[in-house]
């Protein structure tokens, strides 16, 4: 084991009940049930209780959902596999203390995903895009009684894969707009590849090219991206790198990883090392602003610009959110949104926060 | 003032922790949003601060709601107008000091969903439908991409009225149902009625009825029925009364009023007066058992009943469900649904028990 892990194992014992607090919140706004996850905050009282009562919770849920579906109850079927789903992730995404396990748990949320895919409203369409040598694996969701949608790529955070962000599409669903949710390098299905300086945005462009030939139904003259977390600095890059993206909002982005070192808490920073793929601390806090900083492309983009930050963010200081719109100064439409009393990427106030999102992509696209 | 709404005034202190309590997971499943209930309830201090506390996040949400629909930003504003009815909804809730401040507060809550409902989405259409000297007023909702879908009437409770159970609303649809919620008598914008020992059925055939002839693009052969807490007792007695509906399900509702001065909270004893029209203990506990009961119709309930009800429930007594279970001998196809650690009306377990319940409707009403 690492020493970057060496010290998360010392650490997150002492530290799990703060930080079930925080989960709640993301577990709430992934739309898990309230009454759910009081339950599966309440039924784990220590750090390696954890995975073992997420997991009798998700395996509880495939349990009623394979009944669901055998009873011909497909819309319960598909909301069981989503909530199986997403107590796997909750389930795994901070186990670090054992990759195998969090791996074949990740795994699992996979799976329980492509299951409930097909059983929303509307469905989840499972994608698999050829890049380099590896699949971008999404899913496209497609507004009912709506002529040529624009489109609106969802992108991750550095821990909030595409199943845990379905619930952020419905707000673009719901005004007339198509979503492609997909896991981009370091994340979900693709955890294995490390995220580099340049690389996320050569797979999404690569995932565009692909959406177009596919998807003739789809407006794909009128895309725009939403990423939040880690996803509000990997969109902006995405922005910058390909033209065709017409606007482009951040929540709690990055415009570097200058403050990593002190002001970053610890456990985001093992989050990073392991999407950034450092196994020590030194070489971690010498190169991690390398790899992550906007300065490079910044001034490249020409789109319309949101950027939302929570007042009180503790893991992106807004600051970040104030650097991108001002050193943005090539884009003729940007507008910095700071939400007052709002955490990190807002999950405090996630209803306002999302439709204020989706209200200004709908504008730019002119859905 | 009476005797009943003094009782209450002494109860006061006890009521902020009673009614968080109990009711939490209720707001929740109601479509109040978390974050937002959590900053409301630790900003109120004690019990006589509830109201203005709701009130106010009823008029932030109103605020917002307006700014939206300026900016065109339509499915935002109905959000927001939603967030406002729940808000101003709570706000009255409960509320039995001074009928005029609860009036005045649930009207607010019933003018923010006229505003929300046509920007929900599928959006809800305004009814109203004479019935005696009065109106009966309700919403219809219909499924997007359905071709004569069949019809579900959501029936209130003693206060959780139409604007509260939009929320379940949504399961039906889902599901290709459409669904009508409405006010009945002592509900909403018929409070001002009592609830009688037959009005409410009366009512609610004088509904189908208008529904049948202005919605012909509806499967009105196929009708159904769900009620909670006290709706789980008027929905089987619509069902009994009138043989043009073709399911039937309550949760958490009562068999009769046989217990009424045993086993219910002293809180809900002061709503169900209200609810009744009763102003002194002696008239209330007298004549309960007579104005609810199941006894006089249930035998005539011939359609599937399906009775849900959580074992913890302690507002109305789970042996409730047994008896209507029991109690309904000429219904063939009859289930009991008990959660184990469900409380009343099993909000609680919310996330399984109105798919449960959807699912069931479905397959009577959809039955070829």
């Amino acid at each position: 084991m690492n020493e970057i892990l060496q010290v998360f194992n010392e650490k997150m014992p002492g530290r799990f009940h703060h930080a079930k607090k925080l989960w709640k919140l993301r577990m709430l706004a992934a739309g898990m049930d309230h009454n759910n996850v009081f339950h599966l905050l309440e039924s784990a009282n220590s750090w390696d209780q954890w995975l073992p009562a997420c997991l009798n919770a998700a395996d509880e849920f495939m349990k009623k959902a394979d009944q669901a579906l055998k009873d011909g109850n497909y819309a319960t079927a598909g909301y069981f596999y989503k909530n199986a789903a997403l107590s796997y992730h909750f389930g795994q995404f901070m186990w670090f203390c054992d990759e195998k396990a969090k791996k074949e748990t990740y795994q699992k949320c996979a799976e329980a995903f492509k299951k409930a895919a097909p059983l929303m409203n509307p469905a989840a369409h499972r994608i698999e895009v050829p890049w380099n040598r590896e699949i971008i694996p999404g899913y496209v969701r497609i507004p009912p009684n709506v002529k040529k949608p624009p489109v609106l790529f969802m992108v991750n955070g550095i821990g909030a894969w595409k199943e845990e962000l379905m619930s952020f599409t419905d707000f673009f669903l719901d005004r007339g707009i198509a979503t492609v949710s997909f896991d981009g390098p370091s994340q979900g299905e693709l955890e294995h590849v490390k995220l580099t300086r340049t690389n996320y945005e050569e797979a999404v462009s690569a995932l565009i090219d692909w959406i177009i030939r596919h998807y003739p139904e789809l407006d794909t003259d009128n895309i725009a991206l939403t990423g939040i977390s880690l996803g509000g600095y990997t969109s902006v890059r995405c922005a910058a790198a390909d033209g065709r993206i017409k606007a482009v909002c951040g929540i709690g982005g990055l415009y570097d990883l200058s403050d990593l070192e002190g002001k970053t808490p610890l456990f985001k920073q093992v989050e990073f090392s392991k999407a950034l793929g450092f196994q020590d601390w030194k070489s971690f806090y010498q190169h991690a602003n390398e790899v992550v900083n906007l300065s490079d492309v910044i001034e490249n983009i020409q789109c319309s610009m949101l950027m939302i930050h929570g007042e009180n963010d503790p893991i992106a200081d807004n600051q970040h959110s104030v650097r991108i719109i001002e050193k943005a100064i090539n884009s003729p439409d940007k507008e910095l949104k700071i939400f007052e009393g709002g955490n990190h990427v807002c999950t405090n106030q996630v209803c306002a926060c999302r439709s204020y999102a989706a209200d200004w992509v709908a504008k730019r696209l002119s859905a | 003032m009476s005797e009943i709404i003094s009782f209450y005034n002494k109860l006061m202190p006890d009521l902020f922790e009673f009614v968080v309590k109990q009711w939490k997971p209720r707001m929740l499943a109601a479509g109040v949003d978390h974050n937002d209930l959590e900053r409301i309830l630790s900003s109120i201090g004690s019990w006589n601060q509830w109201r203005d506390v709701w009130s106010r996040s009823g008029d932030e949400h109103m605020k917002s709601g307006d700014e939206a629909f300026e900016n065109k930003n339509y499915i935002t504003a109905g959000a927001f107008y939603r967030r406002a009815a729940l808000a101003y909804h709570y706000a009255h809730y409960m509320w039995f000091s001074d009928e005029a401040e609860k009036q005045e507060t649930y009207k607010k809550s019933m003018e923010a969903f006229k505003k929300a409902a046509p920007l929900l989405r599928p959006a809800a259409h305004r009814i109203e439908v004479p019935w005696k000297n009065e109106i009966i007023p309700g919403y219809v909702r219909i499924p997007p991409n359905a071709t004569k879908p069949p019809v579900l009437f959501l029936v209130s409770g003693a206060d959780a009225w139409k604007e509260e159970l939009c929320s379940f609303t949504d399961f039906f649809l889902e599901r290709g149902i459409a669904t009508v919620t409405f006010d009945g008598p002592a509900q909403g914008e018929l409070s001002h009625l009592n609830l009688e020992r037959t009005n409410y059925e009366d009512a609610v055939s004088t509904l189908l009825d208008w529904i049948i002839e202005n919605y012909p693009e509806l499967d009105t052969e196929r009708v159904g029925l769900t009620g909670i807490s006290m709706g789980g007792y008027l929905a089987p007695r619509c069902a009994s009364a009138d043989p043009r509906f073709k399911a039937a399900c309550g949760i958490g509702g009562p068999f009769d009023f046989s217990e009424f001065e045993q086993k219910i909270p002293p809180l809900l004893k002061v709503d169900l007066a209200h609810l009744m029209g009763f102003e002194d203990w002696e008239n209330l506990y007298a004549k309960a058992n007579d104005v609810v009961n199941l006894s006089d119709v249930i035998e005539n309930l011939r359609c599937p009943l399906l009775i849900v009800h959580g074992a913890l429930d302690q507002i109305i007594t789970v042996d409730n469900a047994h008896k209507i279970i029991a109690a309904a001998k000429n219904c063939e196809d009859k289930e009991l649904k008990i959660y184990e650690d469900g409380n009343h009306v099993c909000n609680n377990y919310v996330y399984s028990y109105r798919p449960y319940v959807a699912d069931w409707i479905a397959k009577r009403l959809f039955a070829r």
